[in-house]
């Protein structure tokens, strides 16, 4: 069986994401782990620009569909949930794991 | 307190925290951000997309430069406020600022500029030196015979700890 592929294509992430104003996040998430705002945008794209479809775990829709992917950013596992809109990119979750998560293709990150 | 927020006529999105509101930028009083080390005030005319149902604010680019701005302006003029409550408070127990430079391995003539120019935030860590420093002046004495146990050919790290 084929694995399971993201709703939004990534490519279609990465392009908006890098625009001017192209990438949302809430600003408590934000401001949770970075010092200014600027640095949690920026953090934020190198995570979405550095992901591959071997990091994609689910498509969720508790609303809107949303894409889940696990990625290790410097030996250390992260939760991105995000969903696309026509011209922005909504970055809804991206912390540590807490726990390991398989991705759609089998493999285990872990926090 | 959040008082009757302006919403403005701009094009907004659904809100993907909650899924029901609509997000729209939004100027409001009594709201309050991280920065830093400290949580300070956002300015009212900032505007911010906010949901009109959960109030998640969302931040972009363009949010971030101006949240970042503000917010930095507000950082160091505290942080400089403190320092130089602290420096007044050193000064009256005799102690210079150069004589602090010294101990803290700052140029000569950083501290004056860092008070009298607003061109420099001072950092959390020097702020907090001061602040220390002007609580208890015996710990700019304590730094001192420090920095001359760590000199010599043979210093003594553990024991600069007093331990």
């Amino acid at each position: 069986m084929a694995p399971r592929k993201p709703f939004f294509r990534l490519r279609d992430v990465q392009d908006i994401a890098r625009r001017k104003d192209g990438l949302h996040r809430s600003r408590t998430k934000a401001e949770a782990s970075f010092s200014t705002f600027a640095q949690a945008l920026a953090a934020a794209r190198t995570m979405i620009e550095s992901l591959t479809e071997r990091n994609f775990v689910e498509t969720r829709q508790p609303y809107d569909p949303c894409d889940v992917y696990a990625a290790t950013i410097e030996d250390r596992g992260w939760y991105v949930k995000l969903t696309l809109l026509p011209e922005q990119v909504i970055l809804i979750s991206f912390y540590p794991l807490e726990r390991p998560i398989r991705t759609a293709r089998g493999h285990e990150v872990k926090p | 307190m959040r008082v009757k927020p302006k919403p403005a006529s701009k094009k907004g999105f659904r809100c993907a925290e909650c899924g029901k509101g609509i997000v729209r930028p939004v100027a409001a009083a009594g709201r309050q951000a991280k920065y830093r080390t400290l949580t300070l005030p956002v300015p009212v005319k900032l505007e911010i997309p906010t949901c009109d149902n959960c109030d998640t604010e969302w931040i972009n680019d363009s949010v971030a430069r101006k949240l970042d701005a503000a917010l930095e302006k507000e950082f160091r003029a505290r942080m400089r406020d403190l320092v130089t409550v602290s420096l007044a408070h050193l000064s009256k127990c005799s102690i210079s600022k150069a004589h602090v430079e010294r101990v803290l391995g700052l140029s000569q003539g950083y501290l004056s500029h860092l008070t009298t120019t607003g061109d420099k935030t001072p950092s959390e860590a020097l702020a907090l030196n001061l602040v220390h420093f002007a609580q208890n002046p015996r710990l700019l004495r304590r730094s001192e015979t420090l920095w001359k146990r760590l000199s010599g050919s043979k210093p003594e790290p553990a024991g600069a700890l007093g331990r």
